[in-house]
């Protein structure tokens, strides 16, 4: 077991610059989770730490020891790929056995081993199986079974469960929890998925084009995203983004958005900012849609409704605020009609503000 | 539809029938308003003298037709029996006895109006049982070439030919140069001797004394540096162009193309051998206008051929293509020293036998001259094994057989097929599922007539010739005995040379070896290249693919002149090192050693074959997912141990049917074994194909034991891939099913 550190990681194919000095620590038996949206550079940073990559600037260290020129066998790492990347070869007993045999463990324990991880993965009756023989969520099972089976000081999963149905996913996911926290093994995990990153994560990593935007541990990221980017990317449905201008008044301070037709005025709450806001600032308001409550249709915060999704125990609604789509949560019950008037409430402390030119978050 | 299509095609054929017997017929009813076919080989300067001389005579329209020297005794052969061949053709006069066998020529009747006119040995080269079966054009043999730079006057003697030159010859230089690995070339020298190939009664008389003197001073010219190794005609005239050898041994071929090339030579007779006194004489071939039995039918075609063989078109002739005339009354002029010494020459020839014995004698006379020549074995051996050789081609072929018991056979189970047949047609079931099939088989009716006419009845055909004897024409029907002298190699030793079972050793050994290369080396450079870390690895590719695409008997031919001892590419290295190293290797004599003539051949064929595994090795890597073999490497997996133990299992499926393929393709490679190493030595290279070919082209024309070889061959071909693909099925089939589903 071993703790992870990157520092400064740059990796360049050619011209393009897929990462572009990216630092971060997973602590020893921790689950780190790097998530982001696609291409921007994840996988590459997971297969630089596999060594099966050359970076091009930075060092990697597996607890006190600089891993960065390694091979990717001296490494001790195990890994899960996103197709499997199963031995077609070869039978789920000696996919598993792969590398074991590989690295001269006595045929005995190999045996004992595969027996064992067979058993807690419910492959035994799989074992004497090709690939090809085997269902999607049988693969998945045999390619985390190859992994765990090799015992590493760090597990490395490429978005395991993305070629599973939702279902599925839901059960898988919990399976890896359970298993993390039985073998806990530091391990690093590449998702897209927000949902996988929420619930996997001890320590998590949003990524976007080839930075790392935040770290920290999920619900603080979630709940106090340092970014535009960041805040926008979790949360589903997504958070609402409206320009305003900060405005100074005898009730305190207040953003005020300017529309065409009208113009409206949301409290803020000064004591959250680190900084004072200057009157007149731009700033980006962000609302989360289940932090948007609907009162009675008199308050003076008011929407049109443009369309809403019944999802069955919730609903989003998608209206419009002084011109600017936003996203409501309400209750699966409630029941609207396109181009209904609704009177909205959203708490002070509630408004995530942001720099409109870098993105940053006021806090 | 396709029904439709297909009436339509019946129709269509129906017609072209009906027509061309139509024309036939038309054709035969005004025989005599016919053109006159006449058919040569000849190109350059003789074909513009043939039409400058036709188109003298005004008698009547004359269609000529140029065939290649190579296939034309063949088309000629087919054509006349299809009623479609010439009414009169120009040949050499040693293929009149095969020609006459065969019913293919008539005598000449009044076309030879003055025999007297020509020269006796033309007049003898053409009469046969007292009819003259051509009308004498020209002669052609060989003389002695000398290069005035090194020679003062062409000696008398052969003996002499070192005191004849001015100063010594530089290294590097010879002698004398002449195609002394062929026959043809050494008669001139067994006639010096007082031997000669064939006796009067056709039996081989290239025995005795005279013959071992002969073989022992050819072999002596060639130990004592005077003369070139293997000389083909191209090194001959290579060397005596070049200035490299004083004397050459060559025919008119020579002259013309040093004139050509405005190269100063002399020429004279051939000397006389000191030993005996007589002088060297070699064989004289007649070029002559024959006659078809249609052509001699008709009086304007016999006076077409009295034309060409009178007087004017022989001074046309000589002037036009400056080739020797075979008339007495059409002498060379007097300033043309070139054309005069070959009327001296062939004056003191000897006609070539022209008798169909002539043909088996080539190959046995040609074996036992180049064991000697490179000291394989003694003279008297040697000639006794040609002796024995000849005596098997020209084995009487075996006795006819009634078919009777095989159209029995045959018939009984036709019967039974239509009996089992009958049987099922009674069951409704199968009644129901030909009516469900009908329209299935609308669809690939034209695919199965196709393939039956194009693939299946050739094959059919051909082995049904192995069932038959007999020159083309006259087969009949022997039953089994090819396959049974065959199999029992000719009644000789079975492990003895040329035996079936030798041979097909070989062509196991040559195939195993070729495909074991050829994977070597096409694995390593397919894995090579289809990795991303080479650079310009385009470039390679198209490189490596060139032995490929150039057409094999090129690069055969190629590799043949780098093997060569003393002008080989591979001879040149040798020095090469031996300069840099100051070592002292000899030049590997490669075609006189069984183990070097089979590893040239197979270096040949790997530097051909070796693409084909290279370029389906980098299709079926493109088929391992790279994930695969980053988790193999993140397992721990070494280079090597991801080679070996994922990427080669994974690619199997796909090679197999590629390597079962290269195979069958080694195992019947002939361009390869006949151009490179030509069976040498002794036919010991030889395979199963090449032997096949060497029975049907040079022993006489005997198809049907060579479609026997051909059968042969194509029940071990068929047998073994076969077993190979139930093998394969049995140790892989949980490998193989898999080979779509890698995901
Ligand atoms: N070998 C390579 N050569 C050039 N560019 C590459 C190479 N590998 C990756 N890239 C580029 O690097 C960027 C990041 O790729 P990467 O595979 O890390 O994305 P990712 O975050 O894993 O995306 P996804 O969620 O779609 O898997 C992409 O723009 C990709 O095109
Ligand atoms: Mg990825």
């Amino acid at each position: 077991m071993a703790a992870i550190t990157v520092r400064d990681l740059v990796k360049r194919f050619g011209d393009t610059t897929v990462l572009d000095g990216v630092s971060l620590e997973v602590p020893d038996g921790a689950f780190g989770v790097l998530v982001g949206p696609s291409g921007c550079g994840k996988s590459t940073l997971l297969r630089l730490l596999a060594g099966l990559e050359e970076p091009t600037a930075g060092r990697i260290l597996f607890g006190e020891r600089d891993v960065t020129d390694a091979e990717p066998r001296d490494r001790d790492i195990a890994m899960v790929f996103q197709s499997y990347a199963l031995y077609p070869h070869l039978s789920v007993e000696k996919n598993l056995a792969f590398g074991l045999e590989i690295r001269k463990v006595d045929p005995d324990e190999i045996r004992d081993r595969v027996a064992t991880v067979g058993d807690m993965l419910g492959l035994t009756t799989l074992l004497q199986r090709m690939p090809s023989e085997l269902s999607g969520g049988q693969r998945q099972r045999v390619a985390m079974g190859r992994a765990i089976v090799r015992r590493p000081e760090v597990f490395m999963f490429d978005e395991p469960l993305s070629n599973l149905d939702a279902a599925l996913r839901g059960q898988v996911r919990v399976d890896i929890r359970r298993l993390h926290s039985e073998l806990q093994t530091t391990s690093v995990y590449v998702t897209h998925d927000q949902v996988e990153a929420m619930t996997l994560a001890d320590v998590m990593f949003v990524m976007n084009e080839g930075k790392i935007e935040q770290a920290g541990a999920p619900l603080t990221i979630f709940n106090r995203p340092a970014t535009r980017f960041v805040a926008g990317f979790l949360g589903s449905p997504p958070m609402s983004f409206i320009d305003a201008k900060i405005a100074h008044s005898s009730e305190g301070c207040v953003a005020r958005i300017v529309a065409k037709e009208d113009e409206l005025c949301l409290p803020l709450d000064p004591s959250v900012y680190r900084e004072a806001l200057a009157d007149g600032q731009p700033v980006v308001l962000g609302l989360r849609p289940h932090e948007i409550r609907v009162v009675d249709s008199a308050a003076p915060l008011r929407a049109r409704v443009l369309l809403s999704e019944k999802l069955g125990s919730e609903t989003h609604v998608y209206a419009s605020l002084a011109g600017t789509e936003i996203t409501v949560r309400v209750d699966g019950e409630l029941s609207l009609q396109e181009g209904q008037e609704l009177g909205l409430d959203i708490e002070a402390a509630a408004i995530h503000l942001f720099d409109p030119e870098t993105g940053k978050s006021w806090w | 539809m396709v029904i439709r299509s297909l009436w339509i095609l019946f129709a269509v054929l129906l017609a072209g029938l009906t027509c061309s017997a139509h024309a036939e017929a038309s054709v035969e009813a005004d025989g005599r308003g016919r053109p006159i076919t006449l058919w040569h080989a000849y190109r350059g300067a003789e074909q513009q003298a043939l039409q400058n001389t036709l188109s003298a005579w005004k008698l009547r329209q004359v269609e000529t037709l140029a065939v290649p020297y190579d296939a034309y005794a063949a088309k000629l052969a087919a054509a006349i029996k299809l009623g479609q061949g010439p009414d009169l053709f120009i040949d050499a006069h040693e293929r009149l006895g095969n020609y006459r066998s065969r019913k293919l020529v008539a005598p000449v009747g009044d076309a030879l109006s003055d025999p007297d006119a020509f020269l006796p040995q033309a007049m003898a080269a053409i009469r046969h049982g007292g009819q003259a079966y051509g009308v004498p054009l020209s002669q052609k043999c060989v003389a002695l070439f000398f290069n005035p730079t090194w020679v003062k006057a062409p000696p008398l003697y052969l003996e002499g030919l070192n005191a004849a030159l001015r100063q010594p010859l530089p290294t590097g230089s010879f002698l004398l140069a002449y195609e002394n690995g062929n026959a043809y070339a050494h008669a001139a020298l067994l006639h010096g001797f007082g031997g000669r190939f064939l006796d009067d009664h056709d039996g081989f008389a290239f025995l005795g004394p005279p013959a071992e003197s002969s073989l022992i001073f050819a072999r002596d010219l060639v130990t004592r540096g005077e003369v070139p190794e293997n000389a083909d005609g191209a090194l001959v005239t290579t060397l005596f162009r070049s200035g490299k050898a004083a004397f050459a041994i060559s025919g008119p071929w020579l002259a013309a193309d040093l004139s050509a090339a405005k190269i100063p030579y002399g020429i004279s007779v051939l000397p006389r051998l000191k030993a005996t006194g007589q002088p060297l004489r070699p064989f004289l071939t007649i070029e002559a206008v024959m006659l078809t039995p249609r052509g001699a039918a008709r009086s304007e075609v016999r006076a077409l051929a009295r034309y060409l063989g009178g007087r004017d078109a022989a001074k046309r002739r000589q002037k036009l293509a400056r080739v020797d005339s075979a008339r007495r009354d059409v002498v060379p002029d007097e300033k043309d020293h070139v054309l005069r010494a070959f009327r001296q020459q062939a004056a003191q020839a000897v006609v070539m036998p022209s008798s169909l014995a002539m043909q088996a004698v080539w190959e046995p006379a040609r074996r036992a001259l180049r064991q000697v020549l490179s000291a394989r074995s003694d003279a008297g051996p040697a000639l006794r094994q040609a002796q024995r050789r000849f005596a098997d081609v020209r084995r009487p072929p075996p006795a006819p057989r009634s078919p009777t018991p095989w159209l029995l056979a045959l018939g009984g189970l036709m019967l039974l097929a239509s009996w089992r047949l009958y049987r099922r047609a009674r069951d409704a079931e199968f009644r129901e599922a030909v009516r469900r099939s009908m329209p299935a088989y609308a669809y690939v009716i034209h695919a199965v007539i196709a393939i039956g006419v194009l693939v299946v009845l050739p094959l059919l055909a051909g082995a049904l010739i192995a069932l038959y004897a007999g020159q083309p024409g006259e087969m009949y029907f022997v039953g089994a005995a090819h396959f049974l002298s065959l199999v029992t190699a000719r009644g000789g030793d079975l492990l003895g040379s040329g035996s079936f079972y030798v041979v097909l050793f070989v062509t196991v050994l040559w195939t195993a070896l070729n495909l074991v290369c050829h994977l070597a080396i096409g694995l390593s450079l397919g894995v090579l290249l289809a990795r991303p870390v080479l650079r310009g690895r385009a470039l390679y590719r198209v490189l490596l693919i060139i032995p490929w695409a150039v057409p094999s008997y090129v690069t055969a031919l190629a590799w043949k002149g780098m093997f060569h001892r003393q002008f080989g590419a591979v001879t040149g290295l040798i020095h090469q090192l031996n300069r840099v190293f100051g070592t002292e290797m000899e030049p590997i004599a490669w075609f006189s050693r069984f183990s070097t003539a089979l590893t040239a051949n197979v270096a040949t064929n790997v530097w051909l074959g070796f693409p084909f595994i290279m370029v389906v090795t980098m299709a079926a890597l493109t088929a391992v997912p790279r994930e695969v073999l980053d988790a193999a490497t993140v397992d721990g997996a070494t280079r090597w141990q991801r080679l070996r133990r994922v990427t080669l299992p994974m690619i199997r499926p796909t090679m197999l049917p590629a390597v079962l393929l290269g195979a069958i393709w080694t195992f019947n490679m002939f361009n390869v074994v006949f151009l490179v190493s030509g069976g040498e030595p002794d036919g010991q290279t030889d395979i199963l194909v090449s032997e096949a070919y060497r029975w049907a082209f040079t022993r006489g024309a005997q198809y049907g034991y060579a479609a026997a070889y051909a059968v042969l061959i194509f029940f071990l071909l068929a047998g073994s891939t076969f077993f190979a693909a139930r093998w394969r099925d049995r140790a892989s089939s949980r490998e193989a099913a898999l080979a779509g589903g890698v995901s």
